[in-house]
């Protein structure tokens, strides 16, 4: 049955609100009338800075019946002009939606009240702000309607009785009682709780209670949850009405934005937008790869390639602790599954003090708080992986969460591998999980409990070697794993200082193996990091903190010696080189102590100067990296727009098997980055933003491995330089009831040099233009579609054979002299990466199918990536003397089709 | 002979599958694995100009008043000793099909020692010079001592050792003092003349080319560039190549000029190139013959330079590549000799004959680690 969906409707218009309002609307609003008296804002003592309107009378709007019938849904922003005693005195429609909404929307507009606004010395103003209002339409929801206007706060002593409330629909200031609503009253001096149940008219009555500070909770089933504390005071006794508001299903995975980033870039997605995103099969992670200034990674290969660098320069963390996979094998699906991400940070560079040891991107990764309004589950199943999560409260405050997912290739991939004639004993499998406990309270704070890992694993069985590897047969096998035991702990300490630590012993397992030969490395490892913050006034806050890895890495290899020995032709077939044997233990520890200033000198200015001293005993090296970051609101009102530059200082200390000998070379220090950016972010709609961000690195210490004089490995030293610049674009619809999109374009160059005086070359992930145009629109009854299309140059290589297309190619040039003593042909490649693939174009579609019910939903997706099967070239193979080649082309068209169930509350 | 009934051949492209799946989860289809699409011809099948193997068959002392005549010293060849006379033989094929019968002109150049780097490509700048006077007249220049040797055909070649090839080298930090000789040779269809090609890595690129009568330049077809090396020791190790008593055909160890037949398989070389797909499997459409290679237990030498964990000394890699003039193999490279765990008995490997009927030619190439090589090689005859 259609309805309008009033909770929505407050929830949005906190949103669209200044910061300050959204905090005035945390917790339960209480009131006996449900009315805000406006005294009680004309009593508050003068304010530190503005106050903005705060809705005291809501009015919903009336649902167009012509959209009804074709269950059109929309969200209108509008306008409001509030005069000093709260009325609205007009209103505008900013982002029309026609049908009928707008006019709605005005009409309904026109009814509200709200408290009026002060400016910064407390005087009451007049003001215009933005309020939006949502019309969706359910199929099960029950007719009464919940009112969503805040109430004010009584005074309570005694004995509490109350009756939790909602409301009629379209009568704003009716409420309905709610029978078999949970009331948890939970003393602060630490005594038992006392759980009650209202009865049929919503009542409860937990009797007389000692004087004393209470934690209260109200849980309603299709209801938010929601918390409070009680003083109960000495001889008095008063009845409270909670309001509890229908779950809104809005829920963001996004950065809670109280203030604006320290960073100059810090990206963040909306969870429908990562739902949605085409060719991503709805994993959160994968979506970071559509984002400006991330180069597209060969074929499903997990990699992220940010601003021009490599790799193994960009870190993930998942809740502050550093992870060594960010994608499961193949990088068909991320480590950490959707569901259970509260946030994604992704800092393409100039990141703050508060990161270290990589000079790439920084990627953290937020797990989400378990819901505490009862329990939730989610089964989803495609051609890939099943996963499954459960999640809701245990008692006094606790909640839990749990997650698994495996992925069954090893069902089908197998056998296909062995009718091809491959002897596959394990085809690739993966899974992870994730399981947290969590406790918070006003008082104690947050406290978690997590355990996560990963695990992919492969084995093969090749009976017969490879042409011209004749010792490579056997087992083949990959494994890469992780553990994380974490505990997480944040505190606000009174209104000016908050505190959060978090700490993980940690377990990484890296190997592989082929025929006889193996690769094995086992990490312990402990980090922590702990960041204390001090507001020492609205325009002057402190970040401090410290930062530690420390951990023992044991390797075994049994490998060919990367150089040929005397007595042995260089060019023989890699396996039948001597094997090195080696197996070794090193401990480690990476330290860093950091700070920084948040300056708001004047209202749109923000300053973050830092500094980070980090040692590393790899070299024993002290490093200081000095960073900064502004950003300039040139224009404060809408539309907005932002300056924002920054400069800073990053060092990456060489890897375990770059420092530590045999493997690596004694007295080799961090590689060294400084990132300058300078960057312009634009309201065009209250919808539709834009962005551009400059970006320079510049790159000195850079590690170079070169072979050992003596041909016994790598010898490396700190002679590479090089820089990577560019622009990033980003035009972004912002994700509203119908439609959500993007283009995002990357211009870049990405350049090195192994020591000086030689000559520059572009590196191989190097993509001078990278578009990427997506959306998805809701098409009503449950059926949404998205597209992504895709246009990125190709990668460089260093080709042995030339291109006959590419002008300049000889097709007779000799390409590879034939090697008496092994049999093999010796390639001599053409040099400095003198070729670019072709470009890369993509179409990835997506359609959505949901059915909602009064307790879950179900769905259906199809992914469909490289919709029209373009050859899109990912490398280059030769033959056997090199004297052809042929392109090796990435993903064919690749459908998935997926289901999914939630229980419970929808998690979109 | 009969031919008898072959296992899959899918299992050919099997490590070629095996790697897709590591890439791209048998989804990305390169080229020879896992689509349609015809990949390129195998290694073994020999169709154009190539040099199979280039062999130090033995080396003797040199020649003095007394013994003018010397015998090859017993274990050398890609190992020599200061002063010693290194021959060098070549397996050379002309494998196209050719209407017209074109002489092959094949040139040896000598006398790179120790080059800087001790790298191949370190010896251009002193074979400057002979490349660029390579139009000459070098025929019955083919002596030790002359470092060049134009000739046609697999024409040997003959290489003196310096006596100070080691005692010039400087004292390494560590591990064996030993020198190193570089041998360039090249077999062309025309003739062969400087060149200038792209190439901006150390390496740099080839300064010579195969021209024909007519002064166009011929492709890799008809031109076989390339270049081997001795390694001469201090403390004079040997280092004989693998010793091979012959092809053992269906388990028969058969004498070089025994004639062997077998039967066409109509399976054309266009589908026997497919793989995947519906690719026609000459292996379950044809018999095969299985082809092995006689070899001694004890083929493979003491590596001194390579040690297990636990510092025993291991042997040799050795392995056998084979190759042919038609029909297809079904792996084309066996291991015969692990480092540790010695001998393996299970190698033999199916060969399919063609489909078109005549006199073919198969080759086993067996090669050891440090440089050694043997060369066997037998005539197959293919009826309909």
């Amino acid at each position: 049955m259609p309805k309008t969906r009033l909770p929505a409707l407050f929830l949005s218009a906190a949103l669209l609100l200044a910061p300050a309002v959204t905090h005035a609307q945390d917790g339960v609003p209480r009131g006996e009338s449900g009315a805000v008296k406006k005294e009680e804002a004309q009593d508050q003592p003068p304010a530190s800075g503005p106050v903005l309107p705060r809705i005291v009378k809501y009015v919903a709007p009336v649902y167009p019946p012509e959209a009804k019938a074709k269950g059109v849904e929309a969200k209108v922003v509008v306008q409001l002009d509030i005069d000093k005693a709260g009325k609205v005195t007009d209103v505008q429609v900013l982002s029309p939606a026609g049908h009928g909404f707008d006019e709605a929307a005005v009409a309904a507009g026109k009814l509200l009240e709200f408290t009026p606004a002060q400016d910064a010395t407390g005087k009451i103003v007049a003001s215009r702000i933005q309020f939006r209002f949502t019309f969706e339409l359910g199929e099960e929801q029950p007719t009464d309607q919940p009112t969503d206007e805040p109430s004010d706060v009584q005074g309570l002593s005694g004995t509490v009785v109350g009756q939790p409330s909602e409301a009629q629909p379209g009568a704003a200031t009716e409420e309905v009682p709610i029978p078999g609503a949970k009331v948890t009253l939970t003393p602060r001096d630490g005594t038992a709780a006392r759980v009650l149940e209202t009865d049929a008219e919503g009542r409860f009555d937990f009797g007389e209670l000692p004087v004393g500070s209470y934690d209260v909770k109200v849980e309603a089933e299709g209801y938010s949850s929601s918390d409070l504390v009680e003083e109960i005071t000495a001889g008095a006794s008063s009845q409270v009405k909670y309001r509890v508001f229908v779950a809104t299903g809005g829920v963001e995975v996004t950065v809670r934005g109280e203030r604006p980033p320290r960073e100059v870039v810090k990206r963040t997605l909306s969870k429908r937008e990562i739902n949605r995103i085409p060719g991503t099969n709805g994993d959160a992670l994968r979506s970071i790869q559509n984002l400006p200034g991330v180069a597209r990674p060969p074929a499903i290969i997990g990699l992220l390639l940010v601003r021009g660098s490599g790799p193994a320069d960009t870190q993930t963390f998942i809740d502050g602790t550093p992870v060594p996979l960010i994608y499961h094998f193949g990088g068909l699906s991320s480590v950490v599954p959707t569901e259970m991400l509260d946030k994604i940070d992704f800092y393409p560079g100039n990141f703050g003090a508060e990161y270290g040891r990589v000079m790439g991107g920084i990627v953290d990764v937020g797990l989400r708080k378990p819901k505490d309004d009862g329990y939730h589950g989610l089964v989803q199943t495609d051609l890939i992986d099943t996963r499954a999560m459960v999640q809701g409260p245990i008692a006094d405050g606790w909640t839990f969460a749990v997650a698994g997912r495996r992925s069954y290739l090893d069902a089908w991939l197998g056998p296909t591998l062995e009718a091809a004639g491959a002897g596959v004993t394990q085809a690739p499998v993966y899974w992870d999980y994730q399981a947290l406990l969590e406790h918070n309270s006003a008082k104690a704070g947050r406290f978690r409990f997590g355990f996560f890992g990963s695990d992919d694993s492969l084995e093969l069985l090749l009976e017969d070697p490879a042409p011209g590897e004749p010792a490579l047969s056997g087992s083949a096998g990959l494994k890469t794993a992780f553990q994380r035991i974490q505990l997480l702990y944040e505190r606000d300490l009174g209104k000016s200082d908050k505190i959060r630590a978090v700490g993980a012993f940690g377990h990484d397992e890296l190997g592989f193996s082929l025929g006889p030969l193996y690769f094995f490395l086992d990490v312990l490892s402990y980090n922590t990091r702990a960041e204390w913050t001090h507001e020492f006034s609205k325009a002057v806050k402190l970040n401090a903190g410290f930062d530690i890895f420390s951990g023992v890495g044991n390797v075994r290899l049994r490998l060919p010696e990367q150089n040929t020995r005397p007595g042995e032709p260089p060019n023989q077939p890699f396996s039948t080189r001597p094997f090195r044997e080696l197996e070794q233990s090193e401990a480690a520890i990476q330290s860093a102590l950091y700070t920084e200033l948040e300056l708001e000198p004047a209202p749109g200015i923000r300053l973050v100067p830092g500094v980070r001293l980090d040692y590393t005993s790899f070299g024993e090296e002290f490093t200081f990296s000095p960073r900064f970051s502004g950003r300039f609101g040139l224009r404060r009102e809408f539309p907005k727009t932002t300056l924002k530059t920054g400069i800073g200082v990053y060092h990456q200390p060489p890897s375990f098997q770059q420092a530590i000998p045999p493997l690596g070379t004694e007295g080799v220090k961090s590689n060294r980055a400084i990132h300058y950016a300078l960057g312009l972010e634009q309201e065009i709609t209250p919808q539709v933003d834009a962005s551009a961000e400059g970006f320079v690195k510049q790159l000195d210490n850079q590690i170079v491995g070169n072979a050992a004089e003596n041909g016994a490995g790598l010898v490396y030293t700190n002679s590479g330089r090089g820089y990577a610049a560019g622009g990033e674009f980003l035009i972004r619809y912002k994700p509203d009831e119908r439609f959500f999109g993007w283009l995002a374009y990357t211009l870049s160059r990405s350049v090195r040099q192994n020591a000086p005086g030689e000559e520059e070359f572009l590196v191989n992930f190097d993509q001078t233009h990278i578009l990427t145009v997506l959306g998805s629109v809701k098409l009503g009854h449950g059926w949404e579609i998205g597209s992504r299309f895709r246009l990125v140059s190709g990668n460089i290589i260093d080709p042995i054979v030339c291109d006959p297309q590419i002008v300049g190619c000889n097709p007779l040039r000799t390409n590879a002299l034939f090697h008496g003593a092994s049999g093999a042909y010796t390639p001599i490649p053409i040099g400095n990466n003198s070729e670019r693939l072709p470009l890369f174009h993509s179409l990835d579609i997506r359609v959505d199918k949901k059915w909602k019910f009064k307790y879950w939903a179900f769905s259906i997706y199809l992914d469909v990536q490289n919709v029209y099967n373009n050859q899109n070239p990912e490398a280059v193979g030769y033959n056997f003397n090199y004297t052809a080649r042929q392109y090796v082309n990435g993903l064919p068209i690749l459908p998935s089709l997926g289901i999914r169930g939630d229980l419970g509350e929808e998690d979109e | 002979m009969k031919t008898q009934p072959a296992r899959s051949r899918g299992r050919r492209a099997l490590l070629g599958g095996a790697t897709t799946v590591l890439v791209g989860l048998a989804l990305a289809g390169g080229p020879g694995v896992g689509g349609c699409s015809a990949p390129f011809d195998p290694p073994s099948l020999v169709n154009t100009l190539r040099i199979l193997a280039i062999t130090a068959a033995y080396a003797t002392p040199a020649p003095t008043e007394e013994v003018p005549d010397p015998e090859p010293d017993p274990g050398y060849g890609p190992f020599a000793k200061p002063g010693q006379i290194v021959h060098f033989e070549m397996e050379l094929v002309d494998g196209r099909d050719l209407d017209n019968f074109v002489p092959v002109t094949t040139v040896w150049l000598g006398g790179c020692f120790n080059p800087p780097g001790q790298q191949y490509y370190g010896c251009y700048e002193q074979f400057g010079p002979l490349f660029e006077g390579l139009q000459g007249d070098f025929s019955g220049n083919c002596t030790p001592d002359s470092f060049i040797c134009v000739g046609t055909g697999d024409v040997p070649f003959d290489l003196a050792i310096p006596e100070d090839i080691v005692s010039s080298q400087p004292d390494p930090d560590y591990g064996p003092k030993y020198g190193i000789a570089y041998i360039f040779f090249m077999s062309c269809a025309g003739e062969i003349r400087p060149v200038s090609q792209e190439g901006d890595t150390v390496a740099g690129s080839f300064p010579l080319g195969c021209f024909d009568s007519e002064g166009r330049e011929l492709g890799p077809d008809a031109f076989v560039p390339g270049y081997t090396q001795i390694y001469v020791f201090e403390d004079e190790r040997p280092n004989p190549n693998p010793p091979v008593d012959g092809l053992v055909f269906d388990g028969q160890l058969r004498e070089p000029d025994e004639v062997l037949e077998a039967t066409v398989c109509p399976v054309t070389l266009e589908e026997r190139r497919k793989s995947g797909c519906a690719a026609t499997d000459e292996f379950t459409e044809c018999g095969s013959i299985d082809v092995d290679i006689a070899v001694p237990d004890d083929i493979a030498d003491e590596d001194p330079e390579s040690k297990d964990a636990n510092g025993n000394i291991l042997h040799e890699v050795v392995w056998v590549s084979y190759f042919a003039t038609g029909g297809t193999f079904d792996t084309e490279v066996k291991l015969v000799n692990d480092a540790t765990t010695g001998i393996i008995e299970d190698r033999a490997v199916q060969w399919v004959p063609p489909e078109e009927p005549g006199t073919y030619q198969i080759w086993a190439v067996t090669r050891d680690n440090r440089g050694g090589s043997s060369v066997v090689t037998h005539f197959v005859t293919v009826t309909e």
